[in-house]
């Protein structure tokens, strides 16, 4: 009997510990989002009919490189740099590195752009696996394309940022679409001021849009259950996620798909680290606690309204793999820069991002794991009854499902990307069926992503690629 | 057993449901007003469009042709303007002014502009700029408390066509903002004013000041012969940066004092000074600058001998015989970096 008791007691203890953890995580999101309200009606305000095609007068706007790493990429390389040419901006280069690609990755670039070789000046401040080849655009003197033996996508990042000449640094995947004004949005708070080390701006998903020539020109919301679900996570990530802590001091995240970078700090820090799974991660830590050390201000800064849009996994297969690899990287990431964690030494970074970051993101799968074989273990040995479950799903996923509801608002609101009302009743209703099922998955890769940093594995694993939707007839 | 109240339960459960339920109230009414207003507005705009047209392509258009355009209410007609005026030059925008002006438009924006909410200023600013409107206000809200209206006045007084010169030494104070993008858009205007600023500035670069880097980066844009005497002076100015940017302003003048000037920040202590007075030599093309400037190949900065081999390839067959003789060179950087500005690749060397 008192074994039983015993047990009872130790069941009951962890089940409050986990439902008070999700109350306060949650509570914490729900902090984030008013961040993120305050925050998106300033950005509407500023930003109001305000006409950015002045910039591209600008003789004094900051020359961008938009850096790409490109491996296997045969199926899209050519939409995405013909995207890339589009872009309205002043001063603008295109740095493509062909990471040793096996397929024709270089050869659709050559053929489709017309490229000759050069052999330009410049100077290798990272080391990098060695550079085969290094061409331009005869039609679009903007494009350089460099082939090199493979070493990764770190490596082909600072490869990039050898090769490049502007002052700031955009890197994007070669698989994203970015929106022809999206560079004069995200180069604003680099406008003179020297303290913005990185910017970041929104990723959305484009697997149901329709796309022609590189650009998106219909968004709607994907009608794929696993696409609708990534949909709807995009959303909280980036239009509360980010943007609230903007107002918190604490972006620790710039997604690697697109980011704006001031060159110069990236060389200064290094470039990418190589032997890091989540290097974008990685590389925005590093930057901010180096200019603490050196007690030089250095700003990361969400902008909520230029967009770039990738496909995301359809195959569950494929989707496990990016899971279990994001989550590695954020695992590497927090354990090389670990000495930060509560020092009051390195500011809002050490003091309130990254306990967000190891107590929330990171271990989070973990104690939601935990809390539902507890809930089922407790409710079997009787130390809660069927209300205290109740309770504890209202304050696990009842009360993140209202939060995911007010981010669709607040997309709403400020940006009305989808138009058509199916397109809402469809992220309503991902919004609402997300927590049967997919929720539980991601919580299982992460899992696993955690176990197998603990066992050193650094693999990335094959993601398909299928080419963007051809516009219907 | 943990008894827990249920009223615990039900409440939070109630809560949760009521929240969703208007959430999705806004998440839909919202969609569905804004496609009912953006219906109604393009019924009432589209008459608009049609009546401008003619005006625009000065056909004559008889008296009370532009009642559609009347009819609409200030926030349509200012959108109705804005989207027009997008696609015209200044030139082209001249009659949508006065239809501004005659609509009232450009009193509601001056009494924006005089808002005491910081949003409704930039507003007015913004409008009146977008319109076309004629400048009376500024320089007043070059002052203004608000970085983000002072920055979009600034604009706005880069597209003065004769600008004052109390407005010019506005935004030559404006250089020296707190706010980085008022001092981007001030100096963004000061170039785009052109000659217009240029005995100001010069005034501004002799008298020294905090905002020195940002006059000179303006001056190089502009790279008036008046601006020689100030950038003589600065090329030894204690700053490195300001010393940099007065070599980069020389060379764009030019002149035997620019040149004299020049060739001697080549022996300046920091790289950055000795690059660009290298790069300066080599636009002018001042071959007589040819042996220091071949000396810069043995430079311990990557970047001074970069900018030294660039020159000597711009001195054209002189230059060209320079770098060959340095691929022999004993310093192995030296060699290289002349092997990389001949596009020489590594293996034949």
């Amino acid at each position: 009997m008192t074994f039983v008791a015993d047990v009872r007691a130790v069941l009951l203890a962890a089940q409050w510990f986990v439902l008070l953890y999700f109350i306060a995580v949650n509570s914490f999101y729900a902090l984030l989002l008013a961040s993120a309200v305050l925050d998106l009606r300033h950005h509407r305000l500023v930003t109001q009919d305000e006409r950015l095609t002045g910039l591209l007068r600008s003789r004094v706007a900051p020359r961008i490189s938009v850096l790409v790493p490109a491996y296997r990429e045969a199926a899209t390389i050519g939409e995405s740099i013909r995207a890339l040419l589009a872009l309205s901006y002043p001063h603008l280069e295109i740095v493509i590195v062909n990471d040793g690609s096996p397929d024709e990755t270089l050869a659709v670039a050559t053929e489709q752009f017309d490229l000759v070789p050069i052999h330009p000046v410049y100077r290798r401040q990272i080391a990098t696996r060695p550079i085969r080849g290094l061409f331009r655009s005869r039609h679009h003197p903007g494009l350089l394309v460099a082939d090199k033996e493979n070493g990764g996508k770190a490596d082909a990042l600072n490869a990039a940022l050898n090769l490049a000449a502007g002052e700031l640094v955009c890197a994007i995947d070669a698989d994203t679409l970015v929106e022809p004004d999206a560079l004069m949005r995200l180069v604003r708070p680099f406008l003179g001021d020297r303290t913005v080390v990185v910017a970041g701006g929104t990723i959305g998903v484009a697997n149901a849009c329709t796309v022609e020539h590189g650009r998106v020109l219909t968004v709607r919301m994907p009608t794929n259950p696993l696409a609708g679900f990534q949909a709807i996570e995009y959303l909280r990530a980036f239009l509360f996620g980010r943007v609230g802590w903007n107002r918190l001091g604490g972006n620790l995240i710039i997604s690697g798909a697109f980011g704006l970078f001031r060159r110069s700090a990236v060389i200064d820090a290094g470039g990418y680290a190589q032997d890091s799974i989540g290097e974008d991660m990685e590389l925005v830590m590093r930057l901010r606690r180096k200019s603490r050390e050196r007690g030089r201000p250095a700003r990361v800064v969400f902008v909520p309204d230029p967009v770039a849009w990738t496909q995301v996994p359809e195959s569950v297969a494929a989707l496990s793999r990016q899971r279990d690899r994001w989550h590695r990287g954020l695992a590497d990431s927090l354990r090389r820069h670990w000495a930060l964690l509560l020092n009051p030494r390195y500011g809002a970074l050490a003091l309130v991002a990254m306990p967000y970051f190891v107590f929330v993101e990171l271990l989070a799968p973990v104690i939601e794991a935990f809390g539902l074989v507890n809930l089922a273990a407790a409710l079997t040995f009787g130390a809660i009854n069927v209300r205290f479950a109740e309770l504890f799903f209202l304050a696990a996923y009842g009360y993140g499902i209202v939060l995911t509801v007010a981010t669709i608002v607040l997309e709403e609101i400020h940006f009305h990307r989808y138009p058509r009302t199916r397109d809402r009743a469809l992220a309503l209703a991902w919004a609402l069926a997300e927590n049967c099922g997919y929720r539980q998955c991601t919580v299982l890769w992460r899992l696993r992503g955690i176990v197998k940093f603990l066992r050193h594995r650094t693999d990335w694993g094959a993601m398909p690629r299928r080419g963007f939707a051809a516009p219907k007839p | 057993m943990v008894v827990v109240p249920q009223r615990w339960v039900s409440d939070a459960l109630l809560g949760e449901i009521a929240a969703t339920l208007v959430l999705c109230a806004v998440l839909f009414g919202h969609g569905w007003l804004r496609r009912w207003r953006h219906g109604r507005d393009q019924r009432r705009l589209a008459p608009a469009f049609a009546a401008l047209a003619p005006v625009l392509n000065a056909a004559g258009a008889p008296r009370g042709a532009l009642a559609p355009v009347r009819r609409l209410s200030p926030r349509l007609l200012a959108q109705f303007l804005l989207q027009v005026g997008a696609s015209l030059n200044s030139a082209g925008r001249r009659p949508l002014l006065s239809i501004a002006q005659r609509g009232g438009l450009v009193e509601n924006a001056t009494g924006l502009a005089r808002s005491r909410l910081w949003w409704r200023r930039l507003e007015g600013i913004r409008l009146l700029r977008l319109l076309g409107a004629d400048a009376d206000l500024l320089p007043s809200p070059l002052r203004d408390r608000e970085c983000h209206v002072r920055a979009e006045a600034a604009q706005w007084a880069g597209e003065c066509p004769a600008p004052s010169p109390a407005l010019v030494g506005r935004l030559l104070a404006m250089l020296a903002d707190p706010a980085g993008i008022c001092r981007f858009r001030a100096k963004d205007a000061l170039l785009q004013m052109g000659a217009a600023v240029v005995p100001e500035l010069a005034e501004h670069l002799a008298a020294g000041g905090t905002a020195l880097e940002d006059e000179l980066e303006v001056a190089v844009g502009l790279a008036d012969p008046l601006l020689l005497e100030p950038a003589l002076h600065l090329v030894a100015h204690p700053a490195p940066r300001v010393r940099a940017l007065a070599s980069a302003l020389l060379a764009m003048i030019g002149g035997p004092r620019g040149t004299a000037a020049l060739q001697g920040a080549l022996a300046d202590p920091v790289p950055s000074v000795r690059a660009a007075a290298a790069a300066g030599l080599g636009q002018l093309h001042h071959l007589a600058a040819i042996a220091p400037v071949a000396q810069l190949l043995r430079d311990p900065a990557w970047d001074v001998r970069r900018a030294a081999a660039m020159t000597l390839r711009e001195f054209g067959p002189a230059g060209l015989l320079l770098l060959r003789r340095a691929l022999a060179d004993e310093d192995r950087f030296a060699a290289d970096t002349a092997r990389q500005v001949l596009g020489i690749p590594e293996a034949s060397v």
